[in-house]
């Protein structure tokens, strides 16, 4: 047993007599307290309970960890700390109380620590502040601690004062390890020290530690005795020094990493290293990724939201999928997800082709998902208590703890999350909403922490601010580039420094810029006393898309980093990299993929298409095939198209809203429209298909499966009024004209192509026949072929001995014939000529922007993932076989 | 590094003073300067001056200047030293970032916002965007089709400035700023360095009448004329795009003189072409006609 261990308190009433710090330094006991100002040499807690700022320091020692912090909290006795739910509900509270305002949410998080820097640097708040702005800061800060008193709680920034207040004994202490006090801090040591008590503080002939020598004189004046032994040397470390620079981020953790990886190998216990960063969150993910990589056992301490972890992110999925009615994407990425309950292989490929939505229509594919539909399991309203419980089923429904299996993070942040929900269990019989429960669940997630990578053992990525009075053999510290340690001096905005200044003056002293900067140095100081045997210090010279120069704290040790020199492969993965980049090797997958990056830089460079890019250089006879006119047009414009879709016969997997959908749409419901008029008795076209066209377009939308194109339910009136309008106007039918035939395939022949096509409606007048394409945009392909197909072709195939009259392109969307030029007989002899050409030379790239600048035909492609369409193409429009220089051709 | 006289100027100046200067012609320094001049002479804190650099690395670096300089200049200078690690000295994007996390009621921002990343940012649009697409009203999609609708707030987002003042003068003015932009954009073409040495060369060397290059050359030159003499852009764009570099025979042309022009003919129409992918320029010529 530690000593100290069970040692109680009395707790006296609030408002007795007032804090203890007036009392204690009228005590005559009081004169043997000591403070020891000078090095931070190891001690002996000697029947003292002995205090440390953290665990790493109380195992320096070899006692229970006991910070001031847990001392004042058993001064204060149970649950008189606010959860921080609470907090966070109630800083709310105040700031709509006394500010209003149409964002409280955004204003509480941002004033909260200045509230709580506010509540360490004082007891009260007895004065009201000249600046508008701190008297609004310092407003909420009264009504937030009203609120709290309510409850009969505490801030958690306020536990010291209270505990100051409420002390009633007081305990032999020993505190070690803290290079500085706040004013709570030294207020409730007063307080709590009893005789033969001893603090040690860091101090030197420096302006570093000029905060230390004034609380001295401060305790001083309470009858502490002051013992100064300044250290001879402030920026001096006992251990053996190097400064390292890297090349970049992952170098210099690579680095750091395979020197450690070297020393456990060597047999130095996990414990007697240590690595540190200013930013542990930053350095966090990377640091864990190669420890992976080179087998390296570390551990993670730093805090995340509960919200950021797996759990948290898939529950967040789910309230906002269920609450959303089961939308195709989130659900999707719900099922998908690691803790989802999966996807059924079968039941997907439908589920995605036909994009579900809704619990019933997952339900078809496969998918249950009734057990997690809360808007309709849960009700709208329910005491807190109620909810918690019902939380608590759904966990259980979803098997969310056998799903996290032994992730040791997840079952840490479950549990967690356990403990941040029954926070909202108070006040139990208040009812709430459904939507407000699930917001508070989501708060909870937010402002509930549990550690990022919590191991058992391993090697530990610490702070600074966790290593103050801690002692290890070796450390390695990451990162000191100038703009990360020191770390810049970030102002608080909603209380400046020039705001501090002036309330400095009014009696209430908040940290000051010089007080913070020099706060920064006087940690990086505490780090320089933690090593026993090396101490390594390092920074990367690139991060990210920054350059870093190295931090001026090289030069307080008078130091210059230099390279590291070569370092020992720590991984298979780097074994081989070293392996294969060996001088004279040879090695066959390199072979491979230099040129797979040749193909790719010549597919995206100014390089000509080549035969990746349809230029095939092998005849495809034309005589051995059928086309339809639609293909003949695209091979005019884009014979890549016609080989994706012709020749290799590629097809993107339907799911949802294709390019072709409207289209599909539009000529389903206008065939079934133009086939009722054929069979039924109907003299006008026009009135025929206008009076069935709301049925045949519903019946269109249900064979399609219109629904589901977004925002469908917005869509299709105007898609219906759209065809409304098209079917009335007077180009839609020629006077006098009957249908023929709607849909009507045929086959034939084209200027030496075989024909294989389908028109979309056949009209008979007495001049011939007209035939007429329905087209969804406004403008015509160019060039085209089409129209001399069917007027040359198509009527002769289908009617044939009848006259052709015309063919022309009718736009739905405009409501009348596409005008522009028709090629000559010339020009279409050309094109054919042209068409005959690139099949037998094989020549078919996707070089629709030399004949169409805006990629029109682009636009509707199905095969665009597979010419990549884009700024590609655009570059490859400059580039033309090297010639020239030669003779005139 | 001692100051030249112009640096000693600007760093003493009692107002406002603008520094135009070459890379490495030590403008860093000066700034360093003129900034310990605040300190030193002026008496300021650092935490009354605001240095706004391109580069995070070049706020670094004026830091760490800033310090050497600071130390050597005074007898004690823990105070300053220590308020300069608060100084506002970084990025533009940095120093705005502060004052709107300071003033976010002006700034029209919640108090704690936060800054997406370029890919974060993306990705956030991507989504957010299609959703508020879909729950437009009707009414919208009967002035533009569904299908455009993105495209169209897409690129109004890409230009919140542009979308502001376009916006705010109504469709009555939007020829107006249509026709400026044109003009800009046919400006900015002409007075492209590539454009004028490719007029030069142009016009400097000839070939022989009835060579394809020389008629290449020649096409080029008068559809450049046409665009410097305010005349027709569109077709003039066009033919520069369309230049053809087949052909040609170096018997009719002086030595090395066929692959100087058609080098500069390759670098006239590579610039046609990606002016004419922005397609901004077509119709900088034309006056802008009335909206019925």
């Amino acid at each position: 047993m530690h000593p100290g261990d069970g040692i109680g308190f009395e707790v006296g009433e609030a408002g007795q007599g007032g804090p203890f710090l007036v009392a204690s330094a009228q005590s005559p006991r009081d004169v043997s307290r000591t403070v020891r100002l000078g090095g931070w040499g190891l001690v002996s807690g000697a029947e003292r309970t002995v205090i440390t700022p953290n665990e790493n320091a109380a195992d320096t020692l070899d006692v229970k960890p006991r910070t001031l912090e847990d001392l004042a909290h058993e001064v204060l006795g149970e649950d008189r700390v606010a959860n921080p739910v609470l907090v966070w509900r109630l800083m709310q509270q105040a700031v709509a109380n006394t500010l209003g305002g149409e964002d409280p949410d955004g204003l509480a998080r941002a004033m909260l620590p200045a509230i709580r820097e506010l509540f360490r640097a004082t007891p009260e708040i007895d004065t009201s502040p000249g600046s508008m702005r701190t008297r609004r800061v310092f407003e909420v800060a009264e009504d937030y601690r009203r609120l709290l008193r309510e409850r009969s709680l505490v801030d958690p920034a306020e536990v010291l004062w209270e505990a100051t207040r409420k002390c009633t004994s007081r305990l032999p202490l020993l505190v070690w390890g803290y290079p500085r006090f706040g004013r709570d801090e030294l207020a409730f040591i007063d307080a709590v020290a009893a005789e033969g008590s001893e603090v040690r503080l860091p101090w030197a002939e420096d302006s570093l530690f000029g905060a230390n020598l004034e609380v001295a004189r401060e305790l001083e004046i309470r009858q502490w005795s002051v013992q100064e032994a300044p250290l001879e040397r402030v920026w001096k470390s006992g251990a053996t020094t190097e400064a390292l620079e890297y090349p970049h981020l992952e170098a210099e953790v690579r680095g750091t990493l395979a020197r450690v990886k070297t020393l456990l190998m060597e047999g130095v216990p996990q414990d007697d290293l240590v690595i540190v960063a200013r930013d542990d969150s930053f350095y966090g993910p990377t640091v864990l990724s190669v420890a992976k990589e080179y087998g390296v056992p570390v551990r993670l301490l730093y805090r995340i939201a509960v919200a950021d972890t797996r759990v948290g992110a898939w529950l967040k999925m789910l309230f906002e999928a269920a609450e959303e009615g089961f939308p195709f994407e989130m659900t999707a990425r719900l099922l998908a997800h690691p803790l989802g309950p999966g996807l059924v292989r079968e039941g997907w490929a439908e589920a995605r082709r036909v994009r579900a939505s809704g619990s019933s229509s997952w339900e078809e594919y496969g998918v249950k998902l009734a057990h997690l539909d809360l808007p309709h399991i849960w009700p709208d309203e329910d005491s807190r208590a109620s909810w918690v419980g019902r939380f608590e089923e759904l966990l259980g429904a979803c098997n969310l703890g056998n799903r996290v299996g032994s992730a040791r993070r997840e079952i840490v942040a479950l549990a967690r999350l356990r403990e941040g929900v029954r926070w909202l269990t108070q006040p139990e019989e208040e009812r709430i909403s459904r939507e407000r429960f699930l917001a508070e669940v989501f708060e909870a997630m937010s402002v509930t922490a549990t550690p990022a990578y919590p191991e058992g053992e391993g090697v530990a990525l610490h702070t600074p601010l966790s290593l103050y009075g801690a002692r290890y053999r070796y450390i390695f510290v990451l990162g000191l580039a100038e703009g990360t340690l020191p770390a810049p001096v970030a102002e608080d905005p909603t209380l400046d420094f020039h705001e501090r200044k002036l309330l400095k003056e009014e009696g209430v002293h908040l940290e000051l810029a010089a007080e913070r900067a020099r706060r920064e140095r006087l940690s990086f100081w505490t780090l320089l006393q933690v090593p026993r045997e090396h101490l390594v210090l390092s920074y990367p010279k690139v991060v990210g898309s920054r350059a870093c120069l190295p931090s001026p704290y090289f030069e307080l040790l008078e130091m210059e980093p230099s390279p590291p020199g070569s370092l020992p492969a720590a991984s298979p993965e780097e074994a081989r990299r070293a392996f294969l980049q060996r001088e004279g090797y040879e090695d066959q997958t390199l072979k491979h993929a230099v040129r797979a990056w040749e193909v790719e830089r010549r597919r995206e460079g100014t390089d000509p298409f080549d035969l990746y890019d349809g230029v095939l250089d092998l005849p495809l006879e034309a005589g051995e095939r059928h086309f339809s006119a639609s293909q003949l047009t695209d091979l005019l414009r884009c014979g890549f198209k016609w080989w994706a879709d012709s020749v290799l016969g590629l097809a993107e997997p339907e799911e949802g809203e294709s390019p072709a959908l409207l289209g599909w749409l539009y000529h389903k419901a206008l065939e079934t429209a133009t086939l009722r008029c054929m069979e039924g008795p109907v003299r006008d076209l026009r009135s025929g298909m206008l009076g069935c066209l709301e049925e045949t377009f519903s019946e269109a939308e249900e064979e399609v499966e219109a629904d589901r194109m977004r925002a469908w339910g917005v869509r299709r009136r105007l898609h219906l009024e759209m065809l409304r309008n098209a079917i009335s106007q007077g180009d839609f039918v020629l006077p006098g004209a009957e249908v023929a035939a709607t849909e009507a395939t045929f086959t034939g022949r084209w200027r030496g192509f075989e024909l294989a096509g389908r028109v979309d409606r056949v009209d008979r007048t007495e001049e011939g026949l007209v035939l007429v394409d329905y087209k969804s945009g406004s403008s015509r392909p160019r060039p085209d072929v089409q129209l001399a197909i069917y007027r040359e072709a198509a009527a002769e195939a289908l009617f044939p001995g009848e006259k052709s009259r015309d063919a022309y392109y009718y736009s739905l969307r405009s409501g009348e014939r596409i005008k522009g030029k028709e090629p000559d007989e010339e020009e279409l002899e050309e094109l054919a000529k042209g068409i005959h050409e690139r099949l037998r030379s094989g020549h078919l790239p996707p070089d629709v922007l030399e004949r169409d600048q805006l990629g029109r035909a682009c636009a509707v492609c199905s095969f665009d993932l597979v010419c990549r369409r884009g700024a590609r193409l655009g570059r490859k429009l400059g580039a033309e076989p090297e010639e020239g220089g030669g003779e005139e051709t | 590094m001692r100051l030249t006289e112009d640096q000693s100027r600007a760093v003493r100046a009692p107002g406002s003073v603008a520094v135009v200067a070459g890379a490495g012609t030590g403008k860093t320094h000066m700034l360093a300067e003129r900034y310990a001049h605040h300190l030193l002479e002026d008496g300021l804190s650092p935490l009354e001056v605001v240095a706004v650099t391109f580069t995070e690395l070049a706020a670094d670096e004026l830091r760490s200047r800033i310090r050497g300089r600071v130390r050597e200049a005074l007898a004690d200078p823990e105070e300053a030293l220590a308020e300069l690690e608060a100084a506002q000295i970084s990025t533009i994007h940095a120093l705005c970032a502060r004052i709107c996390r300071e003033h976010p009621e002006e700034a029209e921002v919640t108090p704690d916002f936060g800054i997406l990343d370029e890919v974060g940012s993306l990705a956030w649009t991507a989504d957010k965007l299609q959703d508020a697409v879909d729950q437009l009203p009707e009414k919208h999609f009967l002035a533009l089709p569904y299908s455009l609708m993105q495209d169209v707030l897409e690129a109004l987002l890409s230009d919140p400035i542009a979308a502001d003042r376009a916006l705010g003068v109504g469709p009555e003015g939007w020829e107006e700023l249509a026709c400026r932009a044109r003009k800009e954009a046919l400006k900015e073409f002409l007075e492209d360095p590539v454009v004028s040495e490719c007029r030069q060369t142009l016009s400097f060397y000839q070939g022989a009448p009835g060579d394809l290059m020389e008629e290449a050359r020649a096409g080029a030159l008068t559809s450049l004329e046409e665009l410097y003499s305010d005349g027709e852009v569109s077709e003039a764009l066009e033919a520069l795009c369309g230049i053809s570099l087949k052909g040609g025979s170096k018997k009719r042309w002086g030595e090395g003189e066929l692959e100087t022009v058609k080098d500069a003919l390759k670098a006239l129409r590579d610039r046609a072409r990606v002016e004419r992918r922005h397609g901004i320029m077509k119709g900088a010529g034309s006056p802008p006609s009335r909206s019925r």
